[in-house]
């Protein structure tokens, strides 16, 4: 056993798994709290990295300007996708289906809107930390793969207060775990639907700017994020904010660990069969309690 | 009619239409018929295109008997995958269909010595019968049509019988359908495998007829392509089908004046389609047809009284 190796390997899928968490909890709340899936919300992880490496790169600002910089856009953005592609079609006889329509043309809106402004190249976020490199017993960790661990617990801190100790966290957490007993004790649903999408744009922009500067980022990044979202929300289970973190981190390291033992090519063939056995075995997801019966119909 | 259209390219796309429309007729069972989700159809028209492709170029087999066995092997996985996954409803069969056909994707992309992998497989022989080979669009034209009208009329046969009006009651009603002694399982299971036969076939057509393909063939853009013309054209009908081609295909050709920005305004196209029309175009057409009679009926009774 090359335990550095392996060691070498825990990090990298856990740096990757954080993105991935930011990521799924916004995809997770959207999906529980309004019942719709949000096919463009690969496409705000993606802007996210993009409009970090504008500010930050191409503007010149500074690094951390940038990452509140898209953060905030990718809020605003989150607000009119929820305003155009999906609250038009609440309550129709056919949401599920219209939405997917919907928030599929607003993606190709999107992605080839990006393509227009920035072409089909990667880019590279540039980051005060690239050659920082911090080694620990022989392993070796880089400045980027450290901000994300910084940045990610911070901010999962931070969700994690919100959630807890803010009345408009209180609210969210209660909305994704039952909208109708949260509509029962008076809490506007409206409010709530913007909300989680305006978080959800800023989660998903966080991740993307987190992992632009290791596997670069482009106009076509959001699709492949979509999957692993998808991968994390069902073995978590719907509206799930820490199941969807403690996932995130899992789908992370296992897919590392597997390329490390098994194959690179594989990997996330492996993921996804983990989340067909989890859908058959446990469909309402590893995190919520109570039995199939409503998710089965 | 290719020989009034007079442009090759023209007719080019209208084939392409024909293809897709075969593959939305049969991605429609499960959307419009079961009133279900799947998001794993890309892979049985990629696992028609690529086994009859391997089965005719590599292995040197005959052309149809190759494209039956396609067809037999996507509902082959059709059924275990049915089997497998048709207890979930909803975003949850959707996901766990998009899962299965992830999954197969990262085979076909890493099966080098058979799929070639990202090198693609080119050079696949061109459809023919008997000994004409049909290697242009005007050629493939009244084939593929007949091929269209053959699958319209089964699709059609099966929606009026016994077992379509089975699953129109699914649709409609789950616990009702199983309260007056529907098999609802075994029949979503059999509509589920007949759509990925189908699906198969025009996954073989177009493997023939385009001549490459690549691990993209079976990639989630085909999965948005026959999503969008479903939905556009509108769930449950065959009229639909053709119409949503023929807007998928045509649309963006017309859009190429718009240069850069044609899949832009195309993706928002889409969404104010869907928004202002969520039941798709073909319902709303047969509806103002359906009115156009009623008036037309009217005023004819007006002019006969008077």
């Amino acid at each position: 056993m090359d335990w550095t190796a392996i060691g070498q390997h825990v990090i990298f899928g856990l740096s990757n798994g954080m993105a991935y968490a930011l990521f799924a909890v916004g995809l997770s709340l959207v999906w529980g709290i309004i019942g719709i899936i949000n096919l463009a919300h690969g496409e705000l992880y993606m802007l996210g990295g993009l409009l970090a490496w504008w500010v930050g790169v191409e503007l010149g600002l500074n690094y951390f300007v940038g990452i509140i910089a898209a953060m905030l856009m990718v809020a605003v953005v989150g607000v009119v996708n929820y305003q155009i592609a999906a609250r038009p079609l609440l309550g129709t006889p056919r949401a599920l289906l219209a939405t997917f329509l919907a928030t599929l043309g607003l993606s190709m809106i999107i992605t080839n809107s990006t393509v227009i402004a920035t072409g089909r190249f990667a880019r590279r976020l540039v980051t005060p930390y690239d050659d920082m490199l911090i080694s620990v017993g022989g392993l070796q960790i880089t400045g980027p793969r450290i901000m994300i661990f910084v940045i990610g617990v911070v901010a999962i801190v931070l969700l994690h207060l919100f959630i807890t100790r803010t009345r408009w966290g209180k609210m969210m957490a209660a909305t994704a775990e039952s909208s109708v007993g949260a509509l029962l004790v008076g809490i506007d649903p409206g409010r709530m639907h913007l909300f989680a999408f305006a978080l959800a744009g800023a989660l998903a922009a966080l991740g993307g700017i987190l992992l632009a500067p290791i596997w670069y980022t482009s106009a076509f990044a959001g699709q492949s994020m979509l999957l692993i979202g998808f991968v994390v929300v069902i073995v978590a289970g719907l509206g799930s904010i820490l199941g969807a973190i403690a996932i995130g981190l899992l789908v992370g390291l296992s897919e590392s660990l597997f390329t490390y033992f098994v194959s690179m090519h594989y990997a996330s063939a492996f993921i996804f069969t983990i989340m067909i056995v989890v859908l058959l075995l446990k469909p309402r997801g590893l995190f919520r309690r109570g039995g199939a019966s409503n998710i089965a119909k | 009619m290719p020989f009034a259209i007079g442009s090759t390219y023209l007719t080019h796309l209208i084939v392409l239409t024909f293809i897709f429309s075969i593959f939305a007729i049969g991605y429609d069972i499960v959307i419009g018929g079961m009133g279900q989700f799947s998001f794993g159809h890309q892979a049985f028209w990629g696992i028609g295109a690529y086994v009859s492709a391997i089965l005719v170029r590599n292995l040197g087999g005959p052309l149809w008997p190759s494209i039956l066995a396609a067809v037999v092997g996507a509902a082959i996985v059709g059924l275990v995958i049915g089997l497998i996954s048709l207890k979930l409803r909803g975003p949850y069969l959707a996901i766990v269909t998009l899962g299965f056909a992830m999954i197969i994707q990262i085979v076909i992309i890493n099966w080098k010595p058979v799929t070639h992998g990202w090198m693609q497989l080119t050079n696949i022989p061109h459809l023919s019968v008997g000994n004409i080979v049909l290697n242009t669009p005007i050629s493939c034209y009244y084939l593929i049509l007949a091929l269209l009208v053959l699958v319209i009329f089964l699709v059609s046969r099966m929606k009026a019988s016994r077992f379509g009006r089975a699953l129109v009651a699914f649709r409609e009603n789950e616990d009702r359908a199983i309260s007056v002694g529907i098999p609802v399982f075994k029949y979503l299971v059999i509509a589920f495998t007949i759509s990925a036969a189908i699906s198969a076939l025009a996954g073989a057509l177009y493997a023939h007829y385009i001549g490459m393909i690549n691990p993209g063939t079976a990639g989630l853009s085909y999965l948005w392509t026959v999503l969008i013309i479903v939905l556009i054209g509108g769930p449950g009908t065959i009229g639909g089908m053709i119409l949503g081609s023929f807007i998928y295909i045509l649309v963006p050709e017309f859009l190429h004046v718009a240069d850069i920005y044609r899949y832009v305004i195309f993706g928002a196209v889409v969404m104010i389609s869907v928004i202002f029309n969520p039941e798709g175009i073909w319902p709303r057409l047969v509806l103002l047809w359906e009115r156009l009679g009623v008036f037309v009926r009217g005023q004819l009774l007006k002019q006969a009284k008077e």
